[in-house]
């Protein structure tokens, strides 16, 4: 129970501060919407986003009960927002979960061990870093063939490399202090040592850096959907959903407005929440991020 | 000073193997039969398999594949596309050139609106030029590249009919006929590079302008004009060197889709075509070229800094 008291001790404080963003505000209840759309799409939208319609294609908006109109197969163009939402978000967090995770347990053992583990992760840091990301993406995507599955997993795995850069650094700082070194006399395992007690002083700059993450990750997902190599038709993610609209560009800009305009949005809401996170937990972090 | 850079120029070599290594092992280790892949336009037969495959030496161990793939390579001998049948580095060698007037013009579109505007916003913070920096730079960030490129030809493009919209005139045309095709995919590759310097230029200039040195400068009565540009710019230009080197990597991975968007025969179309067709050699050419390409500009950055920054030279 004392525990508890001190981890959330500060937790009204830190409220009060991230409060004070404005923006932060803004990006926190515009993300609440994306979510709750997100959850509640069967619900809120009267059509099915999958449902062909050709007699009526290219609906505008407003007529025949479509909101927003439908796309070049009649499909209702809200509808498929509204289950884009799902994907995008999904994508954003697991890709985001998977690198953090990935990079952290790298990074921990690379600052805590130094040596030759240090030297080979810092290499593949450094080889990783040095291919322009997408490229790379592509090239795997290419190979083994467009899912959703494969998105997550290409794209968690090229993003890994920052968190463990950053896990690392503070490891250093984290290694030969007091408290550490207590632990070792009482003779604490490694195992305990990095997960007891270093890796709970690393969590905030994870935290934020993931914060930050994620509306990369979701630009890059809608890239490869508007590229043709992520997601595929007929599940509507919003970038696919662009680069379908592209051929119809003069015909029916819509088709091109809303889903760009949504992943617009969630990313900007992101990187409000993002920035205003950053200023709260970490001050002195907000340099050393970007 | 020379051992600095020794030492930068050496580190490069590891990093080159570990690159060569994963471009060979995308194409070695990837799940499934890289030689169906390239048959399966024809009619695949299991002596067509095995022949092709002593052919090109698929049979053997892949270390062995790994050397001899080095070997060619350090001769600047990339492979054969299949689908063109022509060497890899003479196609990548026709549309290179292409890629760095996109990615140069980009760049130069970049810091022309990241630089003024973070440093008005830092010299008059809280004022509506901070405001709006502040506020641009955030659309940049948060933009996805091809939304924007699609908007830019939508109005500008179509609507308005004021820029072309496809392609670049190679032959025949004059280096001002080429810029005005450079106009709309450079402003959309610029774009987010744009946003991430004009917050970064803003943050180190503010913390330069409360440094010790801004407030002697200020005393002694050097004007604003002169405590900004000769003071704190200069401090404040490090570390948006180092951001302008590292942001070249999402640069090159954006000219991808810029030159998809815009129909501009770059390195970037001649990628996406191989992946299209999964010509193998041509993916692991322009990969590995990407690659490389980003490399050199990140060493090209560390070796400034040694003219830059005096501490270096020192040391």
């Amino acid at each position: 129970m004392k525990k508890r008291k001190t981890i959330f001790s500060g937790t009204p404080r830190l409220l009060k501060v991230f409060a004070r963003h404005k923006l932060g505000i803004v990006g926190l209840i515009a993300l609440s919407a994306f979510i709750m759309i997100a959850v509640f799409a069967p619900v809120l939208v009267r059509f099915d986003p999958y449902t062909m319609d050709l007699e009526h294609a290219f609906v505008p908006a407003g007529s025949g009960g479509h909101l927003l109109g439908t796309d070049n197969f009649g499909r209702d163009t809200l509808s498929r927002l509204a289950y884009g939402a799902r994907i995008s978000l999904l994508i954003g967090i697991v890709v985001v979960t998977l690198a953090a995770v990935v990079g952290t347990i790298l990074g921990l053992l690379s600052g805590y061990y130094g040596g030759w583990v240090d030297f080979t992760v810092m290499r593949l840091v450094e080889v990783f870093y040095s291919f322009p990301f997408l490229i790379l993406v592509i090239a795997v995507m290419a190979i083994l063939g467009p899912s959703i599955f494969n998105v997550m997993w290409v794209l968690g795995l090229v993003h890994w490399p920052s968190y463990a850069r950053l896990v690392r650094g503070q490891v250093l700082s984290l290694r030969n202090i007091e408290y550490i070194q207590a632990a070792k006399t009482t003779g604490c395992g490694d195992a305990r040592i990095i997960f007891r007690h270093i890796m709970p002083n690393t969590i905030t700059p994870i935290i934020v850096q993931a914060t930050l993450g994620i509306p990369g990750a979701i630009l890059s997902s809608a890239a490869l959907g508007f590229l043709g190599f992520g997601v595929q038709q007929p599940t509507p993610e919003w970038g696919s959903m662009v680069n379908e609209g592209k051929d119809y560009i003069l015909l029916n800009s819509d088709m091109i407005l809303w889903p760009g305009l949504c992943i617009f949005l969630v990313v900007l809401s992101f990187n409000f929440i993002g920035d205003a996170l950053r200023d709260t937990l970490d001050p002195r972090l907000s340099k050393q991020l970007k | 000073m020379g051992k600095y850079l020794a030492r930068r120029i050496l580190t490069t070599i590891p990093v080159l193997v570990g690159i060569s290594f994963i471009v060979f092992a995308l194409v070695s280790f990837a799940p499934g039969d890289s030689i169906s892949l390239m048959l399966s336009n024809e009619t695949v037969n299991v002596e067509n398999v095995a022949k092709l495959k002593a052919e090109l030496g698929l049979d053997r161990p892949w270390y062995v594949q790994y050397v001899s793939y080095m070997g060619k390579l350090v001769k600047g001998d990339m492979g054969r596309s299949v689908q063109f049948n022509r060497p890899v580095a003479e196609m990548i060698g026709e549309k290179i050139g292409n890629t760095f007037k996109l990615t140069i013009f980009s760049c130069l579109v970049s810091l022309c609106i990241a630089i003024p505007l973070g440093v008005l916003a830092a010299a008059r913070r809280r004022s509506i030029f901070d405001y709006s920096a502040t506020a641009i730079a955030l659309v940049g960030v948060s933009m996805p590249s091809f939304y924007l490129g699609l908007l830019l030809i939508l109005f500008f493009g179509l609507r308005l009919g004021w820029l072309p919209i496809r392609g670049l005139p190679t032959y025949d045309s004059t280096f001002l006929k080429q810029i005005r095709y450079l106009i709309l995919p450079s402003i959309t590759l610029g774009s987010s590079m744009a946003g991430i310097l004009t917050r970064l230029t803003r943050a180190t200039m503010i913390e330069a302008l409360g440094q010790d040195f801004a407030r002697t400068a200020r005393a002694k009565g050097q004007s604003e004009m002169g405590v900004l540009f000769k003071h704190a710019f200069p401090n404040a230009f490090l570390p948006i060197l180092t951001t302008f080197g590292m942001q070249f990597g999402s640069l090159l991975g954006g000219a991808v889709i810029i030159e998809t968007i815009f129909s501009l025969p770059g390195l970037g179309m001649l990628a996406m075509n191989a992946v299209k067709f999964r010509d193998l050699p041509l993916i692991q050419g322009t990969v590995l070229v990407f690659a490389v390409c980003f490399v050199a500009v990140m060493l090209i950055v560390d070796i400034l800094y040694v003219f830059i920054d005096p501490r270096i030279r020192y040391d």
